[in-house]
C-alpha cells in the first residue's frame, strides 16, 4: 500500500494546488462517466429515421390488387478465401472473377485474402485453433490431409455428385486430395518435377540434345552428368584422375538443406518401386531393397556430380546455379523454374526432359486447390465458389494467367495452345507420371524425421543401410504418437 | 471517513499508475508462461479439444534423443555468442568512445545490422557463406586459405550461424556499453593516470569494474537471446545438416506445427522458461557487485 507521511488533519491547511490524486480521480471519474454515458445513448437509439430533406413526392393511394407471394431472397454472404500470391498481382485475375461469380450468386460476396507464402501452415493452425480459420484457402496435397483427418475440412463429395469434376481430374491430383475415401480440396493445379537440361552445354559435352532423345532412365542420365561434370584438365568423374576440388562445371545440382524430401529423394525412391510408408500407412518402410537402392543412387549423385557447395544450399540456390550455368542439370524443379528463365534468362537454351524410369517412371508433383473448412459459418457458399473457380473454363484461364499446369484432364489441350510455350507443352505431357508427396497427416513430421538421415548418409557419416534403419525407427515413433479419429 | 478508505483513496493513484505496465505483464508474459504450463499436462493436436494426460509429456522428453541434441545444441550455441557479444561489442564501444575522427559515422555503420530485420540477414548470409560464389571464401581465398562449406559441414554450421547473429547484434550491445562508459567520471581516468597507470590498467582496473552492472545486463540478455535462437536456422539450414543446428525453439517449432503436438511442444517451451530463468538468476548472483570509487 502507498503510504503518504501522517498528517494532523486539524491543522493541515487545504492544499491550493491541483494534485496529482486529484487529476486522477477527476479523469478516472470523467471516462467513468463518458463510458456509462456511451453505452446509455447506443441502448436507447432510436431507429432510423428518413434523412431531412429526402421528402418523397405524395402519390395518390395505389389501387388495391390481388397479393401474389413472392419467393424470398436468400441473406447475403461473405466468403474469406486465403490465397497466396502466385503472380505480381493475383487480384488481376480473381476480380473480374468475382464479377462473373456476382451474376450467377448476387447474394454471395467474395473476400479474397492474399497472404503471404511465409508460414502459411503455422497460420492457417493458428486460425483453425483459434476458431477463425478462413472458409475456404488453397491447400497443397501434402498439408489438408492433417486438417481432413482432424474434422477441419468439408468433404466435397455430396456437392460434386451428378458433376463430372472428379472424372475430368488428372488421377494423381484426384489421389492426391482424396484421405480416408474422401474428396476434400478441389485442385487447381498439379505441377511437375521433372528434368532440366542445358543445351549449350550438352552440346559442348557431344551430349544428343534432341529433346525426344533426352536421358530417360537412371543409366541415360548418369552418363549425361558424368560428361557435364568437367574438371579444369577436361577430364569426367569416370576419368581416372578426375580432380574433384577443381572442377569447372558440375552435372546437376541440388542443395541439402531442405525442408522435405519431395524433389531431393522422391524421384529416387519411387523410381527405385520404394515407398514411404507400407500400403496400411502403419508403418516406415524406407529400409528395403529400394529404399538402399534409391539412397545409394542419391549418394552417388553428390559423391560425384554435385559441387560440395550444395551441401549448404537449397531450392533457390539449385535454381540459380542453374540460370548461372553452374550446373548443365537440375532435377526436381517445377514450372516456376520455366517462368523464371524466362523472365530472367532469356538467353539460356533449355530443354524440360522427361521423368527418368527405372522400376517405374514416377517423380514428385505438387497438387494444389481450394478447401472448405468446417468452421465456415458458410459452407455452402464457399463450396459454390469453389466449383466455380475450379470448373472447366475457370479453370482454363487460371492455368493461363498464372501459368501453372491444370489439374483438369479436358484443361490440357486448350491451355498448351493458349500458353504457347512448347516446354510447358512437355510439362503437361509429364504430369500422368508424378504424383503428389506422401498423403498422411503427418507428411511435414515425417519429411523432417527423414532428412536428416539422409543428409547423415550423403555426409557419409552414416551408411545407407543406417541411415534407412534410423530413418524408419524415427517415422514409426512419430506414428506411434498419432492417433487417427475413428471414421464414422 | 475511516482511516482504511483514507488510505485507499491515497494508493489509489500508485496503482493507477503502475496498471498500464502490470497489464501488460500479466497478458504478455505471466499468462501465457501459465498457460503453456498448463498446455504441457495435455496432449493437444490444436484442433481437436485437450486431453490431460499428467507429466506424460516430460517423462516422453526425458526420452526424446532429438530434444536432448537440441538442448546440447542450445547451449553450444549460447557458449559461442554469449561470450562473443559480451567482448567485441565492449572492446568496440571503447574505441568509439574515444575522440576519434568520424566516430559518430562508426557508430553508425555498426548499428545499421541492427535495423535490418533478422530473416533478410540470413537470406543475405546464406550467400555470403556458399561454398563457391561466397564472400566469404573468396576473401579466405585472396589470402591462400581454403574456404569451407559453412553450412553443409555439421561441425561448423553452428558456429556460422552464432557469427552471423554476432554480426547482427553487435551494433546493439556496443550502444548499451557506450551508454555504461559515458557514466564513468572522467576524473577517475585523470587520477589514474597521475598515479601513472597505463591504458591497459585503466580499462582492466577503472572500465571493467565499473561497467560491471552493464555487463551483467549484456550476458543476462545475450543468454536470453541465445536460446530464443530460431530465425536464422529457420532460413539458413533449417535445424540441419543432420540436426546439427537445430535448437531448442526450432525444435519446439517442429514438435508444435509439424508433429501437431501442441501439448509436447509447450512441455518443452516451459522448461526452456525454466532453464532461462535459472541462468538468469544464477548469472545476477554471480555477477552481481558493485566497484564504487
Amino acid at each position: 500500500m502507498f503510504r503518504p507521511k501522517e498528517r494532523d488533519e486539524d491543522t493541515r491547511k487545504p492544499d491550493p494546488r491541483y494534485t496529482r490524486r486529484e487529476f486522477l480521480e477527476t479523469t478516472g471519474k470523467i471516462g467513468l462517466g463518458l463510458g456509462l454515458g456511451a453505452a446509455g445513448l447506443a441502448g436507447c437509439a432510436p431507429a432510423a429515421t428518413p434523412t431531412p430533406g429526402a421528402l418523397t413526392p405524395t402519390k395518390p393511394a395505389p389501387t388495391p390488387t390481388k397479393v401474389v407471394p413472392t419467393p424470398t431472397t436468400p441473406p447475403k454472404v461473405t466468403v474469406t478465401h486465403w490465397i497466396f500470391p502466385l503472380s505480381g498481382d493475383d487480384t488481376e485475375f480473381f476480380n473480374p472473377l468475382i464479377e462473373e461469380f456476382k451474376k450467377q450468386e448476387p447474394n454471395i460476396d467474395i473476400n479474397i485474402e492474399i497472404m503471404s507464402w511465409t508460414n502459411r501452415y503455422e497460420r492457417m493452425m493458428s486460425a483453425v485453433a483459434g476458431g477463425r480459420a478462413p472458409d475456404l484457402a488453397y491447400l497443397n496435397g501434402d498439408n489438408y490431409c492433417y486438417f481432413a483427418d482432424l474434422g477441419g475440412l468439408v468433404p466435397l463429395d455430396d456437392y460434386l455428385a451428378g458433376t463430372d469434376t472428379l472424372e475430368d481430374l488428372l488421377p494423381g491430383a484426384r489421389d492426391a486430395m482424396t484421405w480416408k475415401g474422401s474428396f476434400y480440396v478441389l485442385p487447381i493445379l498439379q505441377d511437375a518435377s521433372v528434368n532440366w537440361w542445358n543445351l549449350q552445354m550438352m552440346e559442348k559435352a557431344g551430349l544428343d540434345t534432341d529433346p525426344d532423345k533426352l536421358p530417360a532412365t537412371w543409366e541415360e542420365y548418369e552418363y549425361a552428368i558424368d560428361r557435364l561434370t568437367v574438371d579444369a584438365n577436361g577430364k569426367h568423374p569416370s576419368d581416372p584422375g578426375f580432380d574433384r576440388d577443381n572442377v569447372l562445371q558440375w552435372g546437376t545440382t541440388h542443395g541439402l538443406l531442405v525442408f522435405g524430401t519431395w524433389h531431393m529423394f522422391n524421384p529416387w525412391l519411387w523410381q527405385a518401386g520404394g515407398d514411404f510408408l507400407t500400403p496400411d500407412m502403419s508403418k516406415a518402410a524406407l529400409s528395403t531393397d529400394s529404399g538402399r537402392e534409391a539412397l545409394a543412387e542419391l549418394v552417388k549423385m553428390y559423391d560425384n556430380y554435385i559441387s560440395p557447395a550444395d551441401l549448404g544450399g537449397e531450392y533457390v540456390i539449385n535454381r540459380t546455379n542453374f540460370c548461372e550455368e553452374r550446373a548443365a542439370n537440375v532435377w526436381g524443379s517445377g514450372q516456376g523454374l520455366l517462368k523464371q528463365l524466362r523472365k530472367d534468362y532469356p538467353d539460356l537454351r533449355f530443354h524440360v526432359g522427361p521423368i527418368l524410369k527405372h522400376k517405374k517412371r514416377l517423380a514428385h508433383g505438387t497438387v494444389a486447390g481450394y478447401g472448405v473448412f468446417s468452421q465456415s459459418k458458410n459452407v455452402e457458399a464457399a463450396v459454390k465458389w469453389a466449383m466455380f473457380v475450379t470448373n472447366k473454363e475457370n479453370a482454363i484461364k487460371w492455368s493461363t494467367f498464372f501459368k501453372y499446369l491444370p489439374a483438369r484432364v479436358s484443361a490440357g489441350e486448350p491451355v498448351k495452345e493458349l500458353v504457347g510455350d512448347p516446354e510447358y507443352s512437355r510439362f503437361i505431357e509429364e504430369t500422368p507420371y508424378t504424383s503428389e508427396n506422401l498423403i498422411h497427416p503427418l507428411t511435414n513430421a515425417i519429411m523432417q524425421t527423414i532428412v536428416p538421415e539422409l543428409q547423415a548418409a550423403v555426409l557419409h557419416r552414416k551408411s545407407v543401410e543406417q541411415a534407412l534403419e534410423d530413418a524408419d525407427a524415427g517415422v514409426n515413433r512419430l506414428l506411434a504418437t498419432y492417433v487417427s479419429p475413428p471414421t464414422d | 471517513m475511516s482511516r482504511a478508505i483514507r488510505e485507499l483513496r491515497r494508493s489509489v493513484s500508485g496503482y493507477l499508475f503502475i496498471m498500464p505496465s502490470i497489464s501488460i505483464f500479466l497478458v504478455f508474459f505471466f499468462f501465457p508462461i501459465v498457460y503453456t504450463l498448463f498446455l504441457s499436462l495435455h496432449d493437444w493436436s490444436g484442433i481437436t479439444p485437450p486431453n490431460f494426460q499428467g507429466l506424460a509429456n516430460y517423462r516422453e522428453l526425458l526420452h526424446d534423443h532429438v530434444f536432448r541434441m537440441a538442448i546440447r545444441n542450445t547451449i553450444v550455441y549460447t557458449l559461442m555468442f554469449v561470450p562473443l557479444v559480451s567482448t567485441i561489442p565492449l572492446l568496440i564501444a571503447v574505441a568509439l568512445n574515444a575522440k576519434i575522427r568520424f566516430r559518430n559515422l562508426f557508430r553508425l555503420l555498426y548499428f545499421i545490422p541492427v535495423t535490418c530485420s533478422t530473416i533478410i540477414a540470413a537470406v543475405i548470409w546464406k550467400w555470403v557463406y556458399h561454398g563457391d560464389v561466397g564472400v566469404l571464401n573468396y576473401l579466405l581465398s585472396l589470402v591462400g586459405i581454403r574456404g569451407r562449406m559453412w553450412l553443409g559441414d555439421p561441425q561448423v554450421a553452428l558456429a556460422a550461424i552464432a557469427a552471423m547473429s554476432v554480426w547482427k547484434l553487435l551494433g546493439y550491445y556496443m550502444v548499451l556499453y557506450l551508454a555504461g562508459l559515458q557514466s564513468i567520471p572522467t576524473h577517475l581516468y585523470e587520477a589514474a593516470k597521475i598515479d601513472g597507470a597505463s591504458s591497459l590498467d585503466a580499462f582492466f582496473r577503472l572500465t571493467i569494474p565499473l561497467l560491471r552492472p552493464v555487463i551483467l545486463l549484456v550476458v543476462v540478455i545475450a543468454t536470453i537471446d541465445s536460446f530464443k535462437a530460431f530465425d536464422a536456422i529457420y532460413v539458413m539450414t533449417l535445424g540441419g545438416p543432420m540436426r546439427a543446428t537445430t535448437t531448442l525453439v526450432y525444435q519446439i517449432y517442429v514438435a508444435g506445427f509439424h508433429q501437431f503436438r501442441m501439448g509436447y511442444a509447450s512441455a518443452m517451451g516451459f522448461l526452456l522458461f525454466v532453464i532461462v530463468f535459472a541462468i538468469s538468476v544464477i548469472e545476477l548472483r554471480v555477477l552481481r557487485a558493485r566497484f564504487e570509487y
